[in-house]
């Protein structure tokens, strides 16, 4: 990927008019100028107001529990909800990265101090405190305007909402071994599925088309980035479940159902950059995607694998070196995860591997020969 | 347009402000989008593409061949065992002397044969059973490759070195001394690292192009400042029941302020001005909770704490962001 460039050389580059370059110069001018400390604020200077305003607000709850304010379940809650409401209401004033992590702590403390208050000496039931997390986060992430807390709750939502799934799968395992057992668990193991389907499909259309969401949002567009990150690191989150280990709950697998959206997602990708943007014919972007799948066919239930690959070329396609990052990393771990579990010797798997690694060589010389010939011809 | 505003680096961030401008359509969006250099063009895509086959395929190969010997490693004779791993010292070596040493595959392979050394110490130990410390064994490594080091002038390199010292320091405290050293450990760790970033930032200032990459010492910093910041916060907790956590607080205060003297007039670099600041906030928390074992009214002391922490966070961010745009008027 490309290094980033400053506004004025992006802005020169750019093939618009003069007039546009004018106006939108002084549009970057009067916007930046004011803003100035939320655009050009270092990485780290965040961390550090967030480790800091984390510290001081613990300082703080455990003052207050020593004042024995907190000393009921109604005071807690209470006490819990406002914190909750200031911090959503104060991130709507102009702020810095101080002022921001602050109300990130309070937004946090008030959200724990809510839910304890809510499961103590009531109920043991997992699923009871899974829905009160999902019911403070939704409101949370449509009201608040703090990034890292939308951030959080697009994570915890589906998180949750799956673990409900696992919870309700895991009770209809132990139970008796009815016919009705056995298909509820088919339902809810379908259900997991296309709740990792569904996310992967609309994180991907999140980033295909980030211009137009951009301009369809509008002056809501803080709401953009945590969607599309949280939505990512979500959907990988949720794939780990589909290594042997951590999926101990479901009887029935299943997994090629979330490969196959994997893969259509991936082939909108492929159509929209490499066949659009680059006039590829139907017969050469169908030929393509045949070797793709062919490549991919073992690994059907690991959509892992494939996920991560789809993040690689979404990265890339966009220019994204965080979200590059992350495909990679997880491409790795996945592809780990799949040999791992391949119920083969290990010289099985070392003769795979080096078949595996041949081929890929292989392609790499005829793409690049193919390549070659296009540019001479 | 201003110019602190026009060296600014075009992120996402600016390109979600600009969807915002009334009157912007996806067409001057999409422009302003590819001259960002976030739409890759063609010859970025077949280099992306041919880049990727050929990691997967090295990768794949490399692993495979890893998984074939470690299938076979138990059955093959010792004399076959010491041999593979002496070629994998030998071949890159001998690739290296007969190539320029400025490239970057030379490079490359001095890092591959300072790494095959250790697998030879450690194929050695277990064949024969010499019955050795592991503080022997990276003792024995990092004598052994410190002629590659020095004439490699690569900072990976450098770094891995680096790495073997503090491990054996670490080692040789955990196995051969008792518990009495370790925080004596703890500050002679610090001094080493301490003194490498010296010498590293004495060449970077003397503008060495060899010194001129900031992650090295960047990594320096945090690991230097890591060993006297536990040291300091052990006898905070401890309250300085052996002198050596009283040395490496009386160490450790100086050092944070030098380290911001240093990093914010002499050496631009933010990274490790925030490290140390990182560093006070954790040791006035440690002292906080410290300070209510001895009172009785935790309440103000809580609250005091608190809000101390939060108006010290406040301090060191309003600093660095002001050290920050100084750097850039003064550029």
């Amino acid at each position: 990927m490309k290094r980033l460039k400053t506004i004025e050389n992006v802005i020169n580059d750019s093939a618009l008019k003069d007039n546009e370059k004018t106006s939108i110069s002084s549009y970057l001018d009067s916007q930046i100028s004011s803003n100035l400390s939320n655009i050009d604020t270092p990485w780290f200077v965040k961390i550090i107001s967030i480790i800091g305003t984390w510290i001081g607000s613990f300082l703080f709850l455990l003052f207050l529990f020593q004042l024995n304010i907190l000393n009921s379940e109604i005071s807690v809650i209470i006490s819990g909800t406002i914190m909750i409401v200031s911090g959503i209401s104060l991130s709507y004033l102009k702020s810095n990265a101080i002022v921001e992590s602050i109300l990130f702590a309070i937004l946090s403390i008030g959200q724990i101090m809510v839910i304890f208050g809510l499961i103590s000496n009531k109920t043991h039931d997992l699923k009871v405190f899974l829905l009160i997390i999902i019911l403070i986060e939704i409101p949370i992430y449509l009201f608040a305007k703090n990034y890292v807390q939308k951030l959080i709750s697009v994570i915890a939502i589906p998180l949750c909402i799956m673990a409900i799934i696992q919870d309700a799968s895991y009770n209809t395992a132990i139970g008796p071994d009815t016919i009705s057992a056995m298909y509820i668990s088919i339902l809810l193991s379908i259900i997991s599925k296309l709740l990792i389907s569904s996310i992967i499909m609309v994180s991907s259309l999140i980033w295909i088309f980030e211009t137009k969401i951009q301009l369809k949002l509008k002056h809501f567009n803080y709401f953009y980035s945590p969607t599309a990150y949280g939505l990512i690191i979500s959907s990988i989150l949720l794939l780990l479940l589909s290594h042997d280990n951590f999926s101990y709950n479901f009887k029935i697998s299943l997994w090629y159902i979330t490969t196959i959206f994997s893969f259509a997602a991936l082939s909108f990708i492929i159509f929209i950059t490499l066949k659009n943007q680059f006039n590829l014919s139907l017969k050469k972007y169908l030929i393509i995607i045949s070797v793709i799948a062919l490549i991919l066919l073992p690994t059907v239930n690991s959509p892992g694998i494939i996920t991560s690959l789809l993040i690689i070329i979404l990265a890339f396609s966009n220019g994204n070196k965080l979200l590059f990052t992350l495909g990679i990393s997880f491409f790795a771990v996945f592809l780990s995860f799949f040999y791992y579990s391949l119920q083969q010797t290990l010289l099985l798997k070392s003769i795979i591997l080096m078949s595996s690694g041949a081929l890929f060589i292989l392609l790499y010389f005829v793409f690049t020969k193919i390549i070659r010939h296009g540019k001479t011809v | 347009m201003n110019d602190k505003i026009k060296n600014i680096t075009f992120t996402r961030k600016i390109f979600y402000l600009l969807s915002q401008m009334d009157g912007i359509n996806k067409e001057k969006l999409d422009k302003i989008y590819s001259a960002a250099g976030f739409k890759p063009d063609k010859d970025s895509w077949y280099s992306f593409i041919s880049k990727l086959l050929l990691s997967i395929g090295t990768l794949f190969t490399i692993i495979g061949i890893i998984f074939f010997f470690a299938y076979n490693w138990r059955s093959l004779h010792k004399f076959i065992k010491l041999g593979i791993t002496i070629l994998l010292l030998i071949i890159p070596a001998l690739i290296t002397i007969f190539s320029d040493l400025n490239k970057f595959h030379s490079k490359l392979l001095l890092l591959a044969s300072s790494i095959f050394t250790g697998s030879i110490l450690a194929v050695f130990g277990q064949i024969y059973q010499t019955g050795a410390n592991a503080f022997d064994l990276f003792l024995a490594w990092t004598i052994l490759i410190t002629g590659i080091v020095a004439i490699s002038k690569f900072q990976p390199l450098w770094l891995i070195w680096l790495a073997l010292i503090n491990i054996t320091i670490i080692l040789f405290s955990f196995q051969i001394l008792d518990d009495w050293a370790f925080p004596y450990i703890l500050f002679i760790l610090f001094v080493i690292n301490s003194a490498f970033l010296a010498v590293f930032e004495i060449f970077q200032k003397k503008g060495d192009p060899l010194f001129k990459y900031r992650w090295m010492p960047r990594i320096i910093t945090i690991i230097a400042l890591t060993y006297i910041t536990i040291g300091s916060v052990m006898g905070i907790t401890y309250e300085f029941n052996d002198k050596g956590y009283l040395i490496c607080l009386i160490t450790a205060i100086p050092f944070y302020c030098g380290m911001f003297y240093i990093y914010s007039q002499k050496i631009h670099d933010l990274t490790s001005i925030a490290s140390s600041m990182i560093c006070i906030i954790i040791m006035v928390f440690t002292s906080i909770l410290k300070i209510m074992d001895f009172s009785s009214d935790s309440f103000s002391i809580l609250f005091l704490g608190g809000f101390f922490v939060i108006l010290l966070t406040s301090i060191s961010i309003f600093i660095l962001i002001r050290i920050n745009r100084k750097w850039k008027e003064i550029i």
